[in-house]
C-alpha cells in the first residue's frame, strides 16, 4: 500500500515502483523494506515519507475501525448511526489531526461499549485479520532472575517451567449423608448434610470418614463435630469441618540508592547516537546528613500445611547486608545510611557505599574519565589530558598536560603546566609552565621556568631560582625571578602594580548580571503572555462544565425511562440509541474540555519553570553582586607593588610596565630591583620606572 | 492525629531552602577561602573577623535578624508554626557550624522583656533563644553540640527561661488579653491578641490558661453570624443554579446567566475562604472542633461544597451513598471543579474533612478513584506508537493528581487497589516504550511514587525487573534488523546502556542480563542464548563481543562473565568455520 501512496503522491513513477516491489520481494514486512528502499535510494526525501507513512497509518486504521465498527454493529452492541457518525467525524478530523483513534478505544472510553463487548468484538476482527494483539513481536519467555536469589541458585536451569499448583478440587457425596467440598487450593474443606444423612453418626466415625478422604489436618474439634451431627441445620449452608494454614510468601530485602551511583558510566548520546565520553555531568556531591541508601527488610517467607497434611512450601527470601565505609553514619535499626560528611559518595566495587571528601581520579584525566565538576576538592594522581577540563575547589594534579582547569581555590601542580589554561581564585603552584595561560587570584609560584606564557593575576609571581622566557606577565603584587629572559628568545614583557585580574573579574561579574537582568525580564514577559493565555482558555471550560452537567442528568433521566420501560421493545430502542448519543456527546465534551485543562496546565508547568528560573537569577544576581562588592574590597586592601626583583640576570628589550610608566631594558641587567616611583623631573612630578641595584642577594 | 497532619501541611513557612541559602551567606561559603584567608603578601578582606584559633566569627544578630525577616512575612503565624519555624533554623545551621565561632553577645534582662508590647515581647524572647541555642553549640574544633535541638524546642525554651522569673510577663500579657477580650470587635481581631499571648506564653516557657466560659462563647457567637451570612446566600446561588439548570431550555440564554451566578459564587466562595482562615486558626488555638465554632451552618456548607464542587444535585444530598461519582462525574468536569476548588486553600482544607465524615466518605474516594482510573487508563493508552509530547503530557497528568492527593490529604493506605492498578500500568508502560522514548517516561519515577504513595518504593524493584526483560525484548526486536556486525554491536551497546543507566547500581543490571539470557557456569547458554545462536548467528556474535569487551564492561560484569562471554565467542566463531 505504500508504494501505491507514494504513486499517487507523485513522489515516484511507475516504473520507479516496479523496481522497488522488486528490490523487497519476500521481506517480511514489506511495508518496512519499501520505506528504506525509498530512503536509502533517495527516491523520497524524510519529511515526504513522514506524510506517506502518516497516510499509510490512516489508511490502516480506517480499514480497522470500519471492521471493527462493522462488526460492533451486526452484534447489535452499537447503534448504526453512532458508527456512521463516528466514520465521518473520523474522516473530517484525518486530514487536519493527525492518525485518528482507535474506534474501539474510543466506545470504550465513552460507555458506548463494555468491556466484554470490546473484547468480543475485537477477537472476531482479530479472526478476520489474523491481526496479533500486541505489537510487539516477541517476548523473553521467562521473567528475569532475581539477583539476589539467583546468586545461590545458579546452578539451576534458567528456564526452569513453573511448578504447576495441584488442584485439590472436590465436590462429593459420602456414604454417610454428606456432601464433602474441598477448595481448589485444598486449604478449606466444607460439609453439608444431604437427604440421606445418617443421623446416628458419631462424631467419631465422621472423623474417620474424613480421615479416608484424606483430611487429616486442622480437622474441628470433637464437640464442633457433634454440633454439625446434632443441628437440624447446614442443609444449604456448609460447615468449614476443616482449614489448613496458608503459606507466608517472603519478600526478599531491597535497597534503594538515592544518589548516583554510575555517573561515569552515564554519558547519554549525541544526536547521531554516539557515546559522549566527555560530558558525564557533575560529579556527586551530597551534603552532610543525606540519605544515600535505604534498605527495605526481607520478609521472612513461611511454609503452610494444606488439610491432607502436606507441607505447601513456598521460596525462601534472601536477605542483604548493607557494607559500608567512611563518612557514613547508620541509625540504630541499620536501615538507613547517611552522609557523615559533605563530599562525593560512591557506590565501591565490592559493594561498599562510602563518603569521601575529596575525589580522587586515580590515573588520568581523559575519555575514562570525561571532564570532571565536583563541588569540593578534587586530587588527580595523573595528568590533564588535552581537551579535558577539571571544575573543582582546591585541585591537587600530577602534570597538566593540556585542557583546562577552574578552581574556587588553590591549585597545585606537582610537575609542570604544558599547553594548558589555568584560572584560579586561590595560588597556583607548579614546577614549570610552558605555553600556557595562567589566570589567579593568589600568588603564582613556579620552581623552574616559565616560557611562552600568559600570567594575570592579583597576586605576586615568584619563581625565586627559575627562569621567565618570552612570556607576558601581569602581576599585581610584584615580580620575584632568578633571571628575567634570554638572549636567543623574545623578550618578556612585565606589568606590575596593576590587578587585571580582578578588574577583569569585575567586568565579567557586570556582565553577567547585566545578562541576567535582561533575562528576568523576558521571562517576565513570557509569564505574563503565558497567564493571559490561560485565562482565554479558561474562558469555555465553565460553559464545557455546565453542559456536560446537563448531559448526564439528561442520560440519568433516560436511563430512568428505559428501565421501565419492556426489554426489547420499540420505545426501549429508541431510548437506549438516545442514550449512546448521549454518551458519545458526553465523552465529546469530556475529550474537549480536557484539552483545554492540559493546556492549562502545560502552561502552569512553563509558568512555574519561569518562576523558578527567575528566582535563580535573581538568586545569582545577589551572589555576583556580593562578589563584587568583595573583589571591590579586595582592591582596596592590596594595592598592587610595582616592583621586580631579579637576582640574575634582564636581557635587554625586556619591558617594564607600571600602573603609570612603562620602560624598556635597553642593556643586559644583572641583579636589580625595578620599581615604579613617583620623582621630580625638570620641577614635573611624575611616574617612572626605575632600575637600582639589588643590594639584598 | 488526621488534624495534626493537615495542620502542617498549611502551616509551613520558613523553608530548609531559604535557609539553607541564608547559611551558605552566613557562613560565606561561596567565598573564595583566598579572600577571607589572604596569603603571603595578599591581605584577607576585614569583613570575615576570625577568632583566635582562626574560625569565622558570626553573630547571633545576624542569625535574629533573619529569622524576624522571615516570619514577618507570614502576617499572623501560628505559636506551633512559629516554633516550627525557628527549629527549621537551628536544625539547618547547625549542620555545617563546625568551623564556626558564634558571637552570641549577652541576653537580654527580663525588665526589659516586660516593658515592650507584645511583638517586641516576642522578638526579644525570641532572641534570647537565638543565643541560648548557640551559645550551647558553639564550636571548639572538632565538636558541635546540638542536644538541644528537638521539635517543640522545650529544652532550648527550658534553659533560655532557667533562672528567670517570668511570672511578671505571664500575668501582664494575660491581664492584657482579658481587657482585650472584653472590647467589642470584629471577631476575628480577638484572635490575634489570643495568638500573641500564646506564643509569649510559650516562650517564657508558661501556658496559656483557657479561655473563659463567656468571652469564649461572645467570639463564637460572632463567628457562627458570619458564616451563616455567607452560607446562607451560597444556598441561594446554588439553588438557583440547579433551577436554572432544569427550566431554562434556551442554552444560550442559560449560559450566559451561568456565567454571571459563577461570578457570584466566586464572590461568596472568597468571603467563605476568609472566614475559614480565621476559623481555622480559632478551632487550633483553641482545640475546638468545627462544629463549635460553626455551629448549625458547620453540616449546611459542607453540603453546599459538596453540591459545588462534586457535582452532586440538591435531590441526591441526602443520599450521597447512591451517588456514582466515577461513572457519572466525567474526569475534565472533575478537572474544572478540582481546580476552582484549590484556589480556595482554606475551603480546600475544610474539605479535608469529607474522608472522615461518614456520610461523605464514599465521595471523597470515589473522587480518586476517578482520578487513578483515568490515570491508569491514559498510560495504558500510551505505547511505542505515542509521540513525545504525549508522552510528556504525562508528567503533568501525575502533578495535577499529586497536587490532589496534597492538597485533599489522602491517605497512603486508602485505595490500595486503584494505586496499584496505576503502578502496574506504569510499569507496563515501561515495556511498551521504545528504548529511545525511555528517557521521558523514567523522568517520572519519583512522582508516580508520590502520586500513588508508594512510600516504600516497591514498584521501583518492578520497574528493574522491567527494565532487564525489555532490554532483552529490544534487542530481539533489533534482530529483525539485517546489520553488519560492527553496527549490530554499536546498536547492542546502546540498547544495553538505554536500559542500564536507569537501573541502580548499573552493574546489577549487566549482572542480572547476564544470568537471565546469557549464561552461568553451570548452565552455559540460556535458552535465549540458544535461540539466538541457532536464529542469527551474527547478532549473537555481536552481543557476546559486546559482553566479552572487558575494557567497556570493566564495572559493569564480573571478569568471570566477561570470561564467560568470550569462551561462547570462541565456540561461536569455531563452529561457523566448521
Amino acid at each position: 500500500m505504500l508504494e501505491k501512496i507514494a504513486l499517487q503522491k507523485n513522489l515516484i513513477t511507475e516504473e520507479q515502483c516496479v523496481q522497488a516491489l522488486k528490490a523487497c520481494q519476500g521481506a517480511k514486512n514489506i511495508e518496512m523494506a519499501l520505506k528504506d528502499y525509498f530512503l536509502s535510494q533517495g527516491l523520497i526525501p524524510v519529511p515526504q515519507m513522514k506524510q506517506v507513512i502518516a497516510t499509510f497509518q490512516t489508511m490502516k486504521l480506517m480499514r480497522k475501525n470500519s471492521l471493527f465498527g462493522t462488526i460492533a454493529v451486526k452484534l447489535g452492541f452499537v447503534d448504526k448511526t453512532i458508527f456512521q457518525e463516528e466514520i465521518t467525524r473520523q474522516k473530517q478530523t484525518a486530514g487536519t489531526k493527525g492518525v485518528p483513534k482507535f474506534i474501539g478505544e474510543i466506545w470504550l472510553r465513552n460507555s458506548t461499549l463494555t468491556k466484554e463487548q470490546y473484547l468480543k468484538v475485537l477477537s472476531i476482527q482479530e479472526k478476520k485479520t489474523g491481526a496479533p494483539s500486541k505489537p510487539r513481536p516477541l517476548q523473553p519467555s521467562s521473567a528475569p532472575a532475581d539477583p539476589e536469589t539467583q546468586s545461590g541458585k545458579e546452578g539451576l536451569p534458567e528456564t526452569r517451567p513453573q511448578e504447576k499448583e495441584k488442584d485439590h478440587y472436590v465436590k462429593k457425596e459420602l456414604e454417610c449423608g454428606v456432601t464433602l467440598k474441598i477448595d481448589k487450593a485444598g486449604m478449606n474443606a466444607f460439609i453439608l448434610k444431604t437427604d440421606k444423612f445418617d443421623n446416628t453418626l458419631s462424631a467419631t466415625e465422621l472423623s474417620d470418614i474424613l480421615s479416608d478422604e484424606g483430611i487429616l489436618f486442622g480437622l474441628v474439634k470433637e464437640d464442633q463435630l457433634n454440633g454439625f451431627i446434632r443441628s437440624s441445620g447446614f442443609k444449604t449452608n456448609p460447615f468449614q469441618i476443616a482449614t489448613g494454614i496458608l503459606p507466608i510468601e517472603g519478600k526478599d530485602a531491597r535497597v534503594e540508592f538515592y544518589f548516583e551511583t554510575d555517573y561515569l558510566k552515564d554519558s547519554g548520546f549525541d544526536d547521531k547516537g554516539n557515546i559522549d565520553f566527555k560530558n558525564r555531568g557533575e560529579i556527586p556531591w551530597v551534603e552532610e546528613g543525606t540519605l544515600l541508601v535505604e534498605k527495605f527488610p526481607m520478609v521472612p517467607a513461611q511454609n503452610g500445611t494444606n488439610i491432607f497434611n502436606q507441607v505447601v512450601e513456598v521460596p525462601l527470601a534472601t536477605d542483604i547486608t548493607l557494607r559500608y565505609k567512611t563518612g557514613i553514619i547508620t541509625l540504630e535499626d541499620d536501615l538507613r545510611l547517611y552522609a557523615e560528611i559533605s563530599g562525593h559518595p560512591r557506590l565501591t566495587r565490592s559493594g561498599n557505599i562510602q563518603v569521601t571528601e575529596d575525589f580522587l581520579v586515580k590515573n588520568d584525566v581523559n575519555y575514562e574519565t570525561g571532564h570532571l565538576d565536583y563541588a569540593g576538592n578534587i586530587n588527580i594522581n595523573g595528568s590533564l589530558k588535552s581537551g579535558f577540563r577539571v571544575k573543582g575547589d582546591v585541585i591537587r594534579i600530577n602534570t597538566v598536560d593540556g585542557g583546562e582547569i577552574y578552581a574556587e581555590g588553590d591549585v597545585t601542580v606537582t610537575n609542570g603546566i604544558n599547553n594548558a589554561m589555568i584560572f584560579a581564585k586561590g595560588n597556583v603552584t607548579a614546577k614549570f609552565i610552558q605555553n600556557s595561560k595562567i589566570f589567579c587570584l593568589g600568588n603564582l609560584n613556579v620552581h623552574k621556568e616559565i616560557v611562552d606564557t600568559t600570567i594575570e593575576t592579583s597576586g605576586a609571581v615568584m619563581i625565586p631560582n627559575g627562569e621567565i622566557i618570552a612570556s607576558e606577565i601581569t602581576a599585581n603584587m610584584g615580580l620575584k625571578t632568578r633571571h628575567l629572559g634570554t638572549d636567543k628568545s623574545v623578550p618578556n614583557t612585565v606589568t606590575i602594580g596593576v590587578d587585571a585580574f580582578t578588574a577583569k573579574e569585575m567586568k565579567t561579574i557586570e556582565k553577567v548580571i547585566h545578562s541576567n537582568e535582561s533575562q528576568i525580564e523576558e521571562t517576565r514577559e513570557k509569564i505574563k503572555a503565558l497567564k493571559q493565555d490561560i485565562q482565554t482558555l479558561h474562558q469555555p471550560t465553565g460553559r464545557l462544565t455546565y453542559e456536560m452537567d446537563q448531559t448526564r442528568d439528561e442520560r440519568l433521566h433516560l436511563e430512568e425511562k428505559m428501565a421501565e420501560e419492556k426489554k426489547g421493545s420499540q420505545k426501549a430502542d429508541i431510548l437506549k440509541s438516545q442514550i449512546q448519543k448521549n454518551k458519545a456527546l458526553f465523552a465529546r465534551l469530556d475529550t474537549d474540555l480536557n484539552r483545554y485543562f492540559d493546556r492549562i496546565k502545560t502552561n502552569e508547568t512553563r509558568i512555574v519553570a519561569l518562576e523558578i528560573k527567575q528566582e535563580q537569577l535573581k538568586a545569582d544576581i545577589y551572589d555576583r553582586q556580593y562578589e563584587m562588592t568583595n573583589f571591590s574590597a579586595w582592591q582596596e586592601i592590596n594595592p598592587g607593588v610595582p616592583e621586580i626583583t631579579v637576582t640574575g640576570r634582564v636581557t635587554a628589550a625586556t619591558l617594564v610596565k607600571g600602573p603609570h610608566a612603562t620602560r624598556e631594558v635597553t642593556e643586559p641587567l644583572a641583579n636589580v630591583k625595578i620599581k615604579e616611583l613617583m620623582s621630580t623631573k625638570n620641577g614635573e612630578e611624575g611616574y617612572q620606572i626605575q632600575i637600582h641595584e639589588n643590594v639584598k642577594r | 492525629m488526621e488534624r495534626k497532619d493537615t495542620k502542617s501541611r498549611f502551616m509551613k513557612t520558613l523553608s530548609d531552602d531559604t535557609v539553607k541559602k541564608f547559611s551558605e551567606r552566613l557562613y560565606q561559603r561561596k567565598v573564595p577561602k583566598l579572600l577571607q584567608h589572604g596569603t603571603k603578601g595578599l591581605n584577607p578582606l576585614k569583613k570575615f573577623k576570625r577568632d583566635e584559633k582562626g574560625l569565622l566569627i558570626v553573630t547571633t544578630k545576624s542569625i535574629s535578624s533573619f529569622f524576624f525577616k522571615e516570619v514577618e512575612k507570614d502576617i499572623r503565624p501560628y505559636p506551633d508554626q512559629y516554633f516550627e519555624n525557628l527549629y527549621t533554623l537551628f536544625r539547618i545551621l547547625s549542620k555545617g557550624a563546625e568551623p564556626i565561632s558564634f558571637d552570641c553577645g549577652f541576653s537580654i534582662s527580663e525588665e526589659d522583656i516586660q516593658n515592650a508590647d507584645n511583638k517586641k515581647t516576642i522578638e526579644l524572647l525570641t532572641t534570647n533563644l537565638i543565643i541560648t541555642y548557640f551559645n550551647n553549640l558553639k564550636t571548639y574544633k572538632g565538636t558541635v553540640d546540638n542536644s538541644l535541638l528537638k521539635p517543640g524546642l522545650q529544652d532550648i525554651i527550658a534553659k533560655s527561661s532557667a533562672g528567670r522569673d517570668y511570672k511578671t510577663l505571664v500575668s501582664k500579657t494575660l491581664t492584657t488579653l482579658i481587657s482585650s477580650l472584653a472590647d467589642d470587635k470584629p471577631w476575628r481581631e480577638y484572635l490575634d491578641d489570643i495568638n500573641n499571648a500564646d506564643l509569649v506564653c510559650r516562650l517564657a516557657g508558661a501556658k496559656l490558661p483557657s479561655m473563659e466560659k463567656e468571652a469564649l462563647a461572645g467570639i463564637i457567637t460572632k463567628s457562627r453570624h458570619e458564616i451563616k451570612s455567607y452560607n446562607d446566600v451560597f444556598s441561594k446561588i446554588l439553588m438557583t443554579r440547579e433551577q436554572m439548570a432544569l427550566k431554562e431550555k434556551n442554552k444560550k440564554i442559560f449560559l450566559k446567566a451561568m456565567e454571571k451566578m459563577n461570578e457570584a459564587t466566586l464572590t461568596v466562595l472568597q468571603k467563605i475562604n476568609t472566614y475559614l482562615e480565621a476559623a481555622h486558626r480559632f478551632m487550633h488555638i483553641l482545640d475546638l472542633p468545627p462544629g463549635v465554632v460553626m455551629g448549625k451552618t458547620d453540616p449546611i456548607l459542607m453540603q453546599n461544597l459538596t453540591r459545588l464542587f462534586f457535582g452532586v444535585k440538591a435531590d441526591k444530598i441526602d443520599k450521597l451513598d447512591k451517588v456514582d461519582l466515577v461513572a457519572t462525574l466525567g474526569i475534565s468536569a472533575a478537572r474544572y471543579r478540582l481546580n476552582m476548588l484549590f484556589k480556595y486553600p482554606e475551603i480546600t482544607r475544610y474539605c479535608c474533612r469529607l474522608k472522615s465524615e461518614k456520610t461523605h466518605r464514599q465521595l471523597y474516594f470515589d473522587l480518586f478513584r476517578l482520578l487513578y482510573k483515568d490515570l491508569a487508563e491514559k498510560l495504558s493508552a500510551l505505547n511505542w506508537e505515542s509521540t513525545e509530547t504525549e508522552l510528556r503530557l504525562l508528567g503533568q497528568q501525575l502533578s495535577e493528581i499529586q497536587r490532589a492527593v496534597n492538597n485533599l490529604v489522602l491517605e497512603p493506605l486508602n485505595l490500595p487497589k486503584e494505586k496499584q492498578a496505576v503502578r502496574d500500568a506504569y510499569v507496563n508502560l515501561i515495556d511498551r516504550v521504545s528504548f529511545t522514548q525511555l528517557n521521558i517516561v523514567m523522568k517520572n519515577n519519583e512522582q508516580i511514587c508520590l502520586v500513588t504513595q508508594d512510600t516504600t518504593r516497591e514498584i521501583m524493584a518492578a520497574i528493574r525487573d522491567t527494565l532487564v526483560k525489555s532490554a532483552f525484548s529490544a534487542l530481539d526486536e533489533y534482530t529483525r534488523e539485517s546489520l553488519t556486525a560492527d553496527r549490530a554491536a554499536h546498536g547492542i551497546k546502546k540498547r544495553l546502556h538505554a536500559y542500564a543507566r536507569h537501573y541502580k547500581p548499573q552493574r546489577e543490571f549487566y549482572r542480572r542480563f547476564f544470568i537471565t539470557y546469557i549464561g552461568t557456569k553451570a548452565n552455559p547458554m540460556t535458552a535465549h542464548m540458544t535461540k539466538l545462536v541457532r536464529t542469527n548467528k551474527l547478532f549473537a556474535a555481536a552481543m557476546l563481543m559486546v559482553l566479552s569487551d572487558e575494557k567497556g564492561m570493566k564495572d559493569l560484569l564480573s571478569p568471570d562473565q566477561t570470561g564467560h562471554a568470550r569462551e561462547l565467542l570462541i565456540e561461536l566463531r569455531k563452529s561457523n568455520n566448521k
